[in-house]
């Protein structure tokens, strides 16, 4: 198992090593080639599919900021990571499962990109560039009634998960909608697993189409939909903790996510950035004001 | 001093100007000041009508401002995010877990409302807030105290719309929210009033010194004591529980043109005005009593000086009348020569004054020769201008120390006094009597006058005025009588000639009445076979006293004592009667001769001449009227008519003692003679005298030429009668047939030739 271990990191590191050499592309490459490449999923306000939204705003920027061009590279929750890094990868319950080497499309990935542990394997992470959560909505019809906040993010996850019981529960795997995230199937719902080619975006419309009585939905994404069909859909409680959204970089970029750091650090100093969320995300502003205002 | 009427005139228009200023003034200040007074009402009125235009546009802006603040919390109200929130609340969600996110964007909609609505860059809502049913604070925009609410709250019985609740200088405009038919609470909007009052209400400059304030309910939300002398106008904000008063304190010209001082000052100044008109009037009226005086006096004067000027017109007019009856008293009209009052005067002082015993006083008399013919023909005014021209023609023949005077008619008298020697007298009265040698001209007629003068001289014709007139009159009778254009000197033989036709007038005028006229009549024969075919009847005046008198003699005489007409109306009478008695004892022709004087009346004539004709019975073609040259001569258009009339009543007319006289030939073709008496001197050297004879043969076959009978008249002799009858003459008369006989021998010879001519062959 030791060996297994080492032989496992070690072929890590010489895979890694390999495409390393041979896809390296980090900020100097992205300068030289006078192109910074961004892998966007159409989600939510961050990539609105329509050639703009936060992230590619924030893309935009920092392409301007290195001096190159901006280029959109769209892409899918399913090979989005692969694009970036050159190399399938799927969570499994244990962790990450690599599989077969694709060509690197994208020097970022920026989409609202929640940051979670497996990913942290695959990719770095910026710094933080937006708050997020998930949480468990249904239809307004839906018996389910929301909990009653008992001033504990723990306890309202547990409150809630024992109400999921028996429930149906839509989920998106490879996203941060991913079931096995959140120990779903351990409350006993229903899980239902949207085919791949479902959107983020579609999850709610889903739940009001009657696909399921209840749905994971990242609190930015959960915010939107409240605000798009009022009275249609209610929010029962946290699935997770607090998470956060961040920009991918390859493993092998770091100089380029030193860079974005320090452009985002600027972005957000002289409020340029604060000014593209409330833009894109006026609602989660004001509900995650503390984490723009404090920052 | 007389005025001049047109300045008097003028004077008086402008006293009468002057009266009528006064009134006129004083209507005219009545008139300004009511004019004033109503224009300064209609002015105010004006003024508070615009400035009640004003307030009211100022009113509506505010209404629009408030309506469309309400808007705006209307809209607020509907924004989906409190949809949403109640919705979420509803669905049980939880602040921590998705309602607060609903919460927060309903309070990001009210502060991005709350900043967006501006007013001038001001913000309009100083503040909004949703408070809860339970009058919680569920949002609130404002940093003050989050969570708290003071007053005003609203009305939570109201029903729904927009309430606007003022108090204490908050204006708070409340939504009720209703979710699905429940009341979940107001939105509230704190309106930042103080900008919308100050940007509305007092924005743009105002007509005048103003201070508006906002009234709620008749309270003004801030109190304001309100000036003396304002113009209190209101505006309701429509809409809104807001009315607005403002009190206008006029400026400048318009404080005076609205202010009661003014008036009263314009009413003082009127008051002025008419104690000063007043005073001029009483100054002008004590002036024109003094001018009426001064007017009156000058009338006065000018109405002495007109009667003095009347009197004065008057004694001339006197005086001038005087004269004129003076005149008139002594002078001629015509000819301004003495009349015979003045003369008579003068031949008095001549006489009176006459002194020395060589001194002669010498009277004329001078009378125009045949004046009345000129006079009858050329009428009155040609015989006018014929005394003037005879007048100035014997001024110019006379001493300037002698006096020609007009007695009357064509009479003049020159009395010459102081003369020396009696021959001047006639040497002058040749001058006279030259002086009329001359033509005078006159109606385009030129002929000659001559004059006959008689003369008398006193002392030895007469030493009294009468007398020696008189006298004078006799000598100019003597020379007229002596065939005129000659002067006659007065001697006592005249006197006694003149004295004896004096008593034979004297006589002759009764001798009518007293039978001593009778008729005789000559018998006119037949010149070839003597019978009497008619007789002239003659009339003989036989006076115990003075005989038997000759017709020659008297009849003038009964011409001039205008007799004649009279006598020879008794003559014609007489003799018809007669004449109409021998006509039965057959054919007789009564010729009776008839005066000049008897045909200056013809019409009377005529009826004359007809009456004695029908009287009598004899028949108009047995009378032969007989009448002279004269007569025919005279040519006035009166003989003429007279003549034809006596023609046309069948009488016969005979021209008598023909060739006597001027013999105008044209006469007897003219007139419509029958026959032509053959004067005596004509037959009386026949027929040894070839001059006779050659006159009676022209006279017989002229006469036979023109249709004429012709009486040849004075036979004497039987040589005569047979050198007539051998001329084949038709009618003779005279001594050798028969002597002018009594009516009853002439009756005998008829009868005794009626006898033998009714005896048998």
């Amino acid at each position: 198992m030791a060996w297994q271990s080492v032989w496992r990191i070690g072929l890590l590191g010489l895979f890694l090593a390999v495409t390393s050499a041979a896809c390296a592309r980090d900020l100097d490459d992205v300068r030289q080639a006078g192109v910074l490449r961004h892998l966007g999923i159409p989600y939510a306000n961050f990539v609105t599919g329509s050639g703009d939204g936060l992230d590619v705003e924030l893309m935009q920027g920092f392409a301007r900021h290195l001096g190159v061009r901006y280029e959109f590279i769209k892409t899918d929750w399913n090979r989005a990571f692969g694009d970036l890094a050159g190399r399938q990868v799927r969570r499994t319950d244990s962790g990450i499962q690599w599989l077969g080497n694709v060509p690197v499309r994208g020097d970022v990935l920026a989409s609202g990109i929640t940051t979670l542990a497996w990913r942290g394997e695959v990719v770095d992470f910026s710094n933080p560039t937006f708050p997020s959560g998930v949480w468990l909505v249904a239809r307004a019809q839906s018996s389910l009634r929301p909990i009653t906040p008992t001033g504990s993010l723990e306890a309202d996850i547990r409150k809630l998960k024992q109400l999921m019981r028996g429930r149906s529960v839509l989920a998106l795997e490879n996203t941060c909608l991913d079931p096995g995230l959140y120990d779903i199937a351990k409350t006993g719902a229903r899980v239902k697993l949207a085919n791949s080619t479902l959107q983020l975006n579609e999850m709610a419309p889903a739940v009001l189409n009657g696909d399921a009585e209840t749905t994971l939905l990242d609190v930015p994404d959960a915010l939107i939909a409240l605000d798009k069909w009022p009275g249609e859909l209610k929010v029962i409680g946290p699935v997770s903790g607090n998470q956060e959204m961040s920009v991918a970089f390859r493993k092998s970029s770091p100089k380029l996510r030193a860079a974005f750091n320090q452009y985002l650090e600027k972005v957000w100093r002289d409020g340029s950035y604060i000014k593209l969320v409330q833009r894109y995300y006026p609602g989660v502003f004001d509900y995650y004001r503390d984490f723009f205002e404090t920052r | 001093m007389s005025q001049p009427a047109g300045q008097y005139r003028l004077s008086t228009f402008k006293d009468r100007l002057a009266r009528l200023a006064g009134p006129l003034l004083i209507l005219y200040m009545l008139l300004l000041l009511g004019v004033t007074y109503l224009a300064q009402r209609d002015f105010q009125a004006s003024y508070t009508t615009q400035l009640q235009l004003d307030l009211e546009k100022r009113a509506a802006a505010l209404s629009y401002f408030y309506q469309e603040r309400i808007k705006d919390i209307r809209t607020l109200s509907g924004d989906s995010a409190l949809e949403a929130y109640f919705a979420n609340e509803a669905l049980g969600m939880s602040m921590e877990y998705g309602l607060r996110a609903s919460l927060l964007k309903i309070g990001r909609i009210m502060r991005e409302k709350a900043q967006a609505t501006t007013l001038g860059g001001l913000p309009v809502f100083s503040r909004i807030a949703f408070m809860h049913a339970d009058s919680s604070i569920l949002l609130d925009t404002s940093n003050e105290s989050p969570g708290v609410w003071r007053s005003p709250k609203p009305d939570t019985q109201s029903p729904g719309g927009v309430q606007i609740i003022a108090d204490d200088h908050v204006v708070v405009l409340s939504q009720p929210y209703l979710y699905k038919g429940q009341n979940k609470g107001f939105l509230l909007a704190f309106v930042n009033h103080d900008l919308a009052f100050r940007q509305l209400v007092y924005e743009g400059s105002t007509p005048a010194a103003s201070r508006i304030v906002i009234l709620v309910e008749g309270h003004p939300v801030t109190p304001a004591a309100r000036r003396s002398g304002s113009i209190l106008v209101q505006a309701q904000v429509r809409a809104t529980p807001f009315k607005l008063e403002a009190q206008y304190y006029p400026t400048g010209m318009t404080s005076y043109l609205t202010s009661g001082w003014s008036s009263a000052l314009l009413a003082l100044l009127t008051l002025f005005i008419l104690v000063g008109v007043a005073i001029a009037k009483r100054i002008r009226s004590q002036n024109y009593i003094l001018f009426g005086r001064f007017e009156e006096s000058a009338r006065h004067r000018e109405l002495l000086h007109q009667q003095n000027r009347q009197l004065q017109e008057e004694i001339h007019k006197r005086q001038d009348y005087e004269e004129q009856l003076t005149r008139q008293a002594n002078f001629d009209g015509l000819t301004n020569l003495p009349n015979r009052s003045l003369g008579m005067e003068r031949l008095s002082l001549a006489l009176s004054s006459m002194q020395r015993a060589d001194e002669f006083v010498v009277l004329l008399l001078v009378d125009l020769d045949r004046f009345k013919k000129v006079n009858d023909t050329l009428g009155h005014a040609a015989g006018d201008r014929l005394l003037i021209e005879a007048a100035r023609r014997l001024l110019d023949s006379v001493r300037e120390s002698d006096t020609v005077a007009r007695l009357g008619g064509d009479e003049f008298m020159i009395l010459m006094p102081g003369l020396k020697q009696r021959e001047s007298a006639g040497l002058i009265c040749r001058k006279i009597l030259d002086g009329f040698s001359l033509p005078f001209v006159t109606a385009n007629y030129e002929f000659f006058l001559t004059t006959s003068i008689g003369v008398a001289i006193a002392p030895e014709d007469g030493d009294d005025p009468n007398t020696l007139l008189k006298n004078a009159d006799i000598a100019l009778y003597k020379a007229k009588d002596e065939g005129r254009n000659t002067l006659r000197f007065f001697t006592a033989e005249m006197n006694e000639r003149l004295k004896a036709r004096q008593g034979m007038e004297n006589l002759l005028i009764h001798a009518l009445a007293r039978n001593e006229l009778f008729l005789v009549y000559q018998p006119v024969v037949c010149v070839a076979d003597p019978i009497i075919i008619g007789a002239e009847a003659l009339l003989r005046w036989r006076n115990p006293v003075l005989g038997l008198v000759q017709p020659d003699h008297f009849i003038p005489l009964c011409e001039d004592m205008g007799i004649i007409e009279e006598i020879g109306e008794w003559v014609l009478s007489q003799a018809s009667a007669q004449a109409s008695q021998w006509h039965r004892l057959g054919p007789f022709r009564l010729s009776v001769n008839i005066s000049s004087v008897q045909l200056r009346s013809p019409s009377r004539f005529l009826e004359v001449v007809g009456s004695i004709l029908g009287r009598s019975g004899l028949p108009a073609s047995n009378l032969e009227l007989e009448v002279t040259e004269r007569v025919v001569l005279d040519d006035s258009s009166t003989n003429q008519s007279m003549l034809r009339g006596l023609d046309a009543l069948g009488v016969r007319l005979s021209i008598d003692d023909f060739g006597t006289g001027y013999s105008a030939l044209g006469y007897l073709k003219k007139f419509p003679f029958d026959t032509l008496k053959i004067d005596k001197s004509f037959v009386h050297d026949l027929p040894h005298d070839e001059g006779s004879v050659a006159l009676a043969r022209a006279i017989l076959a002229m006469a036979h030429a023109l249709g004429l009978d012709v009486i040849a008249e004075g036979i004497e002799n039987a040589d005569q009668a047979e050198f007539l009858s051998s001329q084949h003459c038709d009618f003779a008369q005279g001594y050798f047939f028969h002597k002018p006989m009594p009516a009853a021998a002439l009756t005998q010879l008829l009868t005794a030739q009626a006898t033998i001519h009714a005896r048998p062959a």
